[in-house]
C-alpha cells in the first residue's frame, strides 16, 4: 500500500486535498493553538463589548442589553466644534513624525553596522537607546529646561547672540517642531534597535562577494544592507500607516497647554477630555472604532502598493 | 572579510560616518545628563555649606518602605511576562512564517484586525472581570502576551532564513519542534534578543494596568510606586502639617526616580549588544 | 372582580413586604455579620494599605458586625477611571468616597447609586453634626433622590494671595490695594533684584495655571467676574465670558504680561514646578493653599533657599468698581455615596454603623489618630499631643501613614483636631509659624462663593466648550490675538455656534429649580 504522500492524484477533491495539507500541517497548528487562543479571548473579547460604541449604555441593563442608538456617538465627533481641526493635527504630527523618525533610525542603524570605530559604535548605541526610557512627564520638564523663555538653555544661548527668547513651548509656530523634534530625539535609538537586527541577520558573505567585486561602501549599502532591511522597513512603515490617527497621546498630553492647542489638539486628547473625563464611554468606543477602519483601509491599500513596488507586504 | 583601507572616498566615508555618530551623540547626552545632573542636586540647607552632589535623592527613594517590595513585585512581573511573551511570539511566529500552511492568509488577517481595532480600557476591564482574573497578577500580563508588531517582526525575520535549512532537517526526521529549537531559534539570535528586549521594557514600564486591574497596593510595581512617591512630595491635599522634610529637593528625587527605573534596563544592554556581531548566520549556512 | 384583586394582590403584597422587613429584623438581631466593601481615595498616596491584622479590622468586626474590605483607591484621574470601570461592570463597593461631581451625576443618572436617605436616622449624631445643611443634602440629589452624604469642606476658602513682605521691606514698598498698586509692586518685584543677588532672575506674579485653567482669579475678581458663571441674580445669570468687565479683566492680565512681570513659563506649569519655584524664591505674589505654603513640611524648601524670606496674606487688589476675590471656593467636602446594590441588599444599617463611629470616641480617635499612647496622647485640654510617643509612630509619621486611608471618614474639622494637624513650627532662623493663622488669614480675605453651580451638569459638548472659552481667552491674555471690538464681539458671538445659549438656560433652570438663584 502506498503512503498518500506518494499519490498526490489530481483525482483527489480540492476538499480531501485540504484536509490532507492540513493534517500534515499538524504540529504547526498545535504551535499556533495558544497564539490564537490568546487573539481570540483578550483581544477579541474586549472587542465585543465595543458595541457600546452604537449602543446608549446602561450598566444595570449591561452590555448587551443597552438600547442600540446607532451612529448616535460618532456623528457626535463629526459634527463636534474642532472635528475638522483635531483631523488635520493628528494627520500632521503623526506623518511628520513617521517620515522624519524612520529615515533618520535606518540610517542610524547603518551607520552602527557601518562604523569602524567600536568603542563610538558601543556608547552611542547605548546613549542613544536610553531616552526610550524616559516618560513623557518627565520629558517636559526636560524640555521646560530646554525650551523655557526664562531659564531655558536654547533660550539663554540665543540671549548671548542677542537673540530675544522664544517661547518654543507656547507659541504655535513651533510648537509643533517640538513635538516631532522630541518624539525623534527619544525614540530613533530604540527603532534603530530593530534595523540594526535585520542588518545582522544578512549572509556577510554577500558583502565580501560585493567587496571582491570592487564596489564602494556606499555601492554595498544601496545594494546589500538596504534591500536586506527592505521587509522590515515595509512591514514597519505599514504598521505605523495603521496607527496613522494614533498621533501619541501621552506626549502631546503631557507637553500640550491651551495657548498651542490650535496645532496640538489630536483625537485622542479630544476623547480623553471628552470620553473619558466626562465619562462618556460610548464616545471613546465609537472613535476607536473611526480610528480602526481608518487604519484598516490605509493598511489594505498601503499593502497592495508595497506589494507591486517593493514586493513584500504584511499578507 | 576584505576592507578596502586606504582609498580617499573611504577615507571621506569613514569621517562622515563618525562625525554623524559624534554629532547624534552630543544632541543626544546633552538633555540626558540634565536629568543625572539634577538627581545630584543636594539640599540647600539653611547656615550650612551646600555639598556640591548628593546623593540624597537615591537615598531617600530607596528608603522608602514601599521600593523593594515594589521592585520585586516588577521583577516577578518582568521575568513571567518576557517568559510568557516568548514562548507564545515565537510559536506562533513560527507556525505562520510556513508560507505552506493552509489558512495562513485568513489567520495573519484575523491577527492584523487586533492591531487597527483597539478595544479600550473599559472593555479590557469587562473582559477581566468576567475572565475572574481581577486582582490577580496574571491580569497584568495577560492582555499584552503577544504584541501584534513584535509577532510581525520576528514573522518576517523567519521568512528571510533560507528555507533550505528546515527542510534538510525535516527530510533527516526532524520534528517541527526540533526544526524550531534546533535550527531556527540559533539563527535568529538577533531577532530574540530584539524582540525579547521590547517585550521586557513593555512589562518594566507596565503602568496602567496594575493600577486598573489590581487592588492590593502591596501588589503595585516599581512605576506606580515611584509616581505615587513623587506625588506626595509636593502637595497640600494629602499631607498633615508636620511630616518629616525630605532630605532632598523634590526635582532631584523626581530625576533620581527616572534613572534608578532605567538603571536595570541600562544593564542588560550590553550584554544584548554583545550578540549583535555580523556572521551569526554564517555558521549555519556553511554546516 | 378586578378590584378584588388588585386589592388581595396589594394586602398579600403589604404581608410579603412585612414578612420579609421581620425577616431582615430578625437576621439584625441575631448579629450577622455584614460584608462591607469599602471604597476611599489613598489617605497618602504613597502609602500601602494597612496590614490585615489592623486592629481597627478587628474592632469592626467584634463591635459593630461588619467584615470590612477596604480598598485603598488611586487618587486622581485613575482612581476614577478604576471607578467608572467598577461602575460599568455594574460592581461598584458598598461605600465608596467620590471626588468628581460629573462622575457623580454619571453614576446616579444611570441609577447605580442607593437612596442614602433613610440609612441617615441609623446614624444620629453623625447626621446632626453633618447632614443637616439643606444646601448640602441638595448638592446630592439627583431626580429628587438624595443619592450620597455630601459633608461641609472641613477648611474652605484655603487660598489666597501671598507676597515676600521682605522684599517690600528691601524696596521701601508698601503693601499694594488696588490694581494699580498690584502692577507697580509686580514691575519692582521683577526689575529691582528685590532677593539682591545681583541677578534678573525674579518675577513679581508666579501662576498656577494647572489649578484653574489660565490662573489670574485674583484679576478676574476685580473686575467681578471670577468663575465660569456671572450668579448674581436669575436676571444677570450668564456665562461671565459674555461680561463687558470679563473684556476688561483679561485686557489687565495681558498689560501685565506685557509689562513682563509674569513668569513667562505659567501656562505651560505643572503645580510642582509652580510650586518648586516659589520655594525657590522666584516670585514676590502668587496664590498658594495656607499648607501647601506654611506647613513646616512644604515650608523647609522656601526657608532652606530663602532663610530671611517672610510670606504674608495679601489682600486682592480691588477693582474699578471697589470688586476683589482671592478666588472662588465651595464648602463642599467628602462626598460619600452607595451602591444601589448595596442599599438594596440591605447593607444600609451596616453603613450607617460605620459611619456613626467613625464619627466620635474610639472610631474617631482609632481611624484619624490611631492607638492612645503608642500613636499619640492626649493633654489636659483633651488636644492631641506627640508627647511621651516614640517618634517613628507618631501620628504623622511617615510609619503611620498607611493606617490614614479611612480618616476621611473621621474627621471634622473642629480646633482641637487642627491643632494636631496642622501644629506651630520654628523656622531655620528661630520665628515662629503658626499655619493656622494663614488659614484664617486667608478665611477673612473675600473669596467668591460657587458652590450652587456644582448642581450644573456638563453640557453635552463640554470639552469643546471649555476648550474655546479657554483657549480663547488665554490667546488674548498672551496677545496672540489682539483685543479690540471685532475680536472680542467674534469671540463672544461664536459661543453659541457652540450651542453656549442652550447650556446657559439649562443651568438656569437647575438653579432656579434648586433655589440658589432669585
Amino acid at each position: 500500500m502506498l503512503t498518500p504522500t506518494a499519490l498526490p492524484t489530481a483525482k483527489k477533491s480540492v476538499v480531501s486535498r485540504l484536509v490532507y495539507a492540513i493534517w500534515q500541517h499538524r504540529t504547526l497548528y498545535l504551535m499556533l493553538f495558544p497564539g490564537l487562543l490568546y487573539f481570540i479571548v483578550f483581544r477579541y473579547g474586549p472587542l465585543w463589548y465595543t458595541q457600546i460604541a452604537f449602543k446608549d449604555f446602561s450598566p444595570i441593563l449591561g452590555v448587551e442589553g443597552s438600547p442600540w442608538v446607532g451612529f448616535k456617538y460618532i456623528l457626535e465627533f463629526f459634527n463636534s466644534y474642532y472635528f475638522s481641526q483635531l483631523m488635520t493635527n493628528t494627520l500632521i504630527i503623526s506623518l511628520a513624525k513617521l517620515i522624519f523618525g524612520l529615515p533618520l533610525a535606518i540610517i542610524l542603524a547603518i551607520a552602527f553596522a557601518e562604523t569602524r570605530l567600536r568603542f563610538l559604535r558601543s556608547s552611542v548605541q547605548t546613549i542613544t537607546y536610553l531616552p526610550h526610557f524616559l516618560s513623557w512627564i518627565v520629558m517636559a520638564g526636560v524640555l521646560l529646561a530646554l525650551f523655557s523663555p526664562s531659564e531655558g538653555l536654547v533660550n539663554k544661548g540665543m540671549g548671548l547672540v542677542g537673540q530675544d527668547p522664544i517661547a518654543f513651548l507656547t507659541d504655535p509656530r513651533y510648537f509643533v517642531a517640538i513635538l516631532v523634534g522630541s518624539d525623534v530625539w527619544k525614540e530613533t535609538g530604540w527603532s534603530a534597535i530593530l534595523y540594526l537586527a535585520a542588518l545582522m541577520s544578512i549572509d556577510p558573505s554577500l558583502y565580501e562577494a560585493a567587496a571582491m567585486d570592487g564596489a564602494t561602501r556606499w555601492q554595498r549599502i544601496w545594494h546589500i544592507s538596504l534591500p536586506g532591511m527592505l521587509n522590515v522597513i515595509v512591514l514597519v512603515t505599514l504598521l505605523r500607516l495603521g496607527g496613522i490617527l494614533d498621533a501619541g497621546f501621552t506626549q502631546v498630553f503631557a507637553l500640550y497647554s491651551l495657548p498651542v492647542y490650535s496645532v496640538s489638539d489630536i483625537i485622542d486628547t479630544w476623547v480623553y477630555r471628552q470620553g473619558i473625563q466626562n465619562f462618556q464611554l460610548s464616545v471613546a468606543a465609537a472613535v476607536g472604532l473611526f480610528k480602526g477602519v481608518i487604519g484598516l483601509i490605509l493598511v489594505v491599500v498601503a499593502n497592495r502598493i508595497a506589494r507591486k513596488v517593493a514586493g513584500t507586504g504584511l499578507y | 572579510m576584505v576592507k578596502s583601507f586606504g582609498s580617499r572616498g573611504d577615507k571621506v566615508f569613514d569621517f562622515g560616518l563618525n562625525f554623524f555618530l559624534i554629532l547624534v551623540l552630543i544632541v543626544t547626552i546633552v538633555p540626558l545628563s540634565y536629568v543625572v545632573i539634577i538627581s545630584l542636586k543636594p539640599l540647600v540647607m539653611p547656615n550650612q555649606a551646600t555639598p556640591l552632589v548628593s546623593f540624597g535623592a537615591y537615598i531617600e527613594l530607596l528608603a522608602q518602605p514601599s521600593f523593594l517590595r515594589a521592585a520585586l513585585n516588577s521583577f516577578v512581573l518582568l521575568v513571567g511576562g518576557v517568559t510568557l511573551n516568548m514562548v507564545l511570539t515565537t510559536l506562533s511566529a513560527f507556525a505562520l512564517s510556513r508560507k505552506s500552511l493552509p489558512g495562513r492568509g485568513v489567520i495573519l488577517a484575523f491577527i492584523l484586525f487586533t492591531f487597527l481595532f483597539n478595544a479600550g480600557l473599559i472593555p479590557q476591564f469587562l473582559l477581566i472581570k468576567n475572565l475572574g482574573l481581577l486582582d490577580s497578577l496574571p491580569s497584568v500580563v495577560l492582555p499584552g502576551a503577544i504584541s501584534v508588531y513584535n509577532l510581525l517582526i520576528m514573522i518576517a525575520f523567519l521568512q528571510n532564513l533560507p528555507e533550505s535549512l528546515g527542510e534538510a532537517a525535516r527530510i533527516d526526521g526532524a520534528s517541527e519542534f526540533q526544526v524550531l529549537w534546533y535550527v531556527m531559534l540559533p539563527l535568529s539570535k538577533p531577532i530574540l534578543l530584539t524582540v525579547g528586549l521590547f517585550y521586557a521594557v513593555n512589562n518594566w514600564n507596565e503602568f496602567f494596568l496594575p493600577i486598573l486591574f489590581l487592588s492590593d497596593k502591596d501588589l503595585m510595581p516599581l512605576p506606580v510606586v515611584l509616581r505615587d512617591i513623587l506625588s506626595s512630595l509636593n502637595s497640600a491635599e494629602y499631607v498633615d502639617g508636620n511630616r518629616q522634610a525630605t532630605i532632598a529637593p523634590p526635582d532631584a528625587i523626581k530625576m533620581a526616580a527616572v534613572v534608578l527605573t532605567t538603571l536595570p534596563m541600562l544593564m542588560v544592554y550590553p550584554w544584548i549588544q554583545s550578540h549583535f556581531t555580523k556572521g551569526v548566520l554564517l555558521g549555519g549556512v556553511k554546516e | 372582580m378586578k378590584r378584588s384583586i388588585k386589592k388581595t394582590a396589594f394586602v398579600s403584597a403589604i404581608t410579603a413586604c412585612l414578612a420579609l422587613s421581620g425577616l431582615a429584623l430578625y437576621s439584625s438581631a441575631q448579629n450577622a455579620v455584614t460584608d462591607l466593601t469599602v471604597w476611599l481615595p489613598a489617605g497618602a498616596p504613597e502609602a500601602g494599605p494597612p496590614p490585615a491584622d489592623w486592629e481597627v479590622y478587628k474592632i469592626i468586626r467584634e463591635k459593630l458586625n461588619i467584615n470590612l474590605k477596604l480598598v485603598v483607591a488611586p487618587i486622581g484621574a485613575e482612581g476614577e477611571t478604576k471607578l467608572g470601570a467598577l461602575a460599568a461592570a455594574n460592581d461598584l463597593p458598598d461605600l465608596f468616597e467620590m471626588r468628581n461631581r460629573n462622575q457623580f451625576f454619571q453614576l446616579a443618572g444611570q441609577g447605580l447609586l442607593g437612596n442614602v436617605k433613610p440609612i441617615v436616622k441609623f446614624m444620629p449624631q453623625r447626621n446632626l453634626e453633618r447632614y443637616k445643611n439643606d444646601d448640602l443634602n441638595l448638592l446630592a440629589t439627583v431626580n429628587g433622590t438624595m443619592v450620597g452624604l455630601q459633608e461641609a469642606q472641613l477648611l474652605y476658602k484655603r487660598t489666597s494671595l501671598l507676597i515676600r513682605q521682605d522684599w517690600l521691606d528691601k524696596l521701601g514698598l508698601k503693601t499694594p490695594t488696588t490694581l494699580a498698586e498690584f502692577m507697580n509692586v509686580a514691575k519692582a518685584f521683577t526689575e529691582k533684584d528685590p532677593d539682591g543677588n545681583g541677578k534678573n532672575d525674579t518675577y513679581g506674579l508666579g501662576i498656577n495655571s494647572d489649578w484653574t485653567p489660565g490662573g489670574f482669579d485674583i484679576i478676574y475678581g476685580a473686575y467681578g467676574t471670577v468663575g465660569n458663571w456671572n450668579l448674581g441674580s436669575a436676571a444677570s445669570f450668564k456665562l461671565n465670558a459674555r461680561e463687558a468687565n470679563y473684556r476688561k479683566a483679561t485686557e489687565f492680565v495681558n498689560t501685565l504680561i506685557e509689562a513682563k512681570v509674569v513668569d513667562p513659563d505659567w501656562p505651560t506649569l505643572k503645580t510642582n514646578d509652580f510650586r518648586n519655584r516659589w520655594k525657590q524664591g522666584k516670585y514676590g505674589i502668587f496664590a498658594e493653599d495656607f499648607c501647601a505654603a506654611m506647613c513646616s513640611f512644604n515650608y523647609a524648601p522656601f526657608d532652606a533657599s530663602n532663610p530671611t524670606g517672610a510670606l504674608k496674606t495679601l489682600q486682592p487688589p480691588v477693582g474699578p468698581d471697589g470688586k476683589s476675590s482671592s478666588g472662588t471656593f465651595a464648602a463642599a467636602g467628602t462626598l460619600l455615596t452607595a451602591s444601589k446594590k448595596a442599599i438594596d441588599a440591605g447593607k444600609g444599617q451596616a453603613i450607617a454603623r460605620l459611619l456613626e463611629w467613625a464619627n466620635s470616641g474610639e472610631g474617631y480617635y482609632s481611624l484619624a489618630f490611631g492607638k492612645r499612647g503608642l500613636n499619640y496622647n492626649l493633654d489636659r485640654n483633651g488636644v492631641v499631643t506627640a508627647a511621651g510617643i516614640e517618634p517613628a509612630n507618631l501620628y504623622n509619621s511617615a510609619n503611620f501613614l498607611k493606617f490614614t486611608h479611612m480618616r476621611n471618614l473621621a474627621l471634622n474639622g473642629r480646633p482641637k483636631e487642627l491643632a494636631a494637624r496642622y501644629p506651630i513650627f520654628k523656622t531655620s532662623n528661630g520665628r515662629t509659624i503658626t499655619p493656622m493663622d494663614f488659614y484664617r488669614a486667608s478665611f477673612a480675605t473675600p473669596h467668591t462663593n460657587i458652590i450652587s453651580t456644582f448642581l450644573i451638569k456638563p453640557a453635552s459638548n463640554q470639552a469643546d466648550l471649555d476648550r474655546y472659552i479657554n483657549e480663547n481667552r488665554i490667546q488674548f491674555q498672551l496677545g496672540q490675538k489682539p483685543i479690540n471690538d471685532t475680536t472680542w464681539n467674534q469671540f463672544v458671538n461664536g459661543l453659541n455656534s457652540l450651542r453656549a445659549n442652550e447650556y446657559e438656560a439649562t443651568a438656569k433652570q437647575t438653579l432656579i429649580t434648586a433655589g440658589f438663584l432669585k
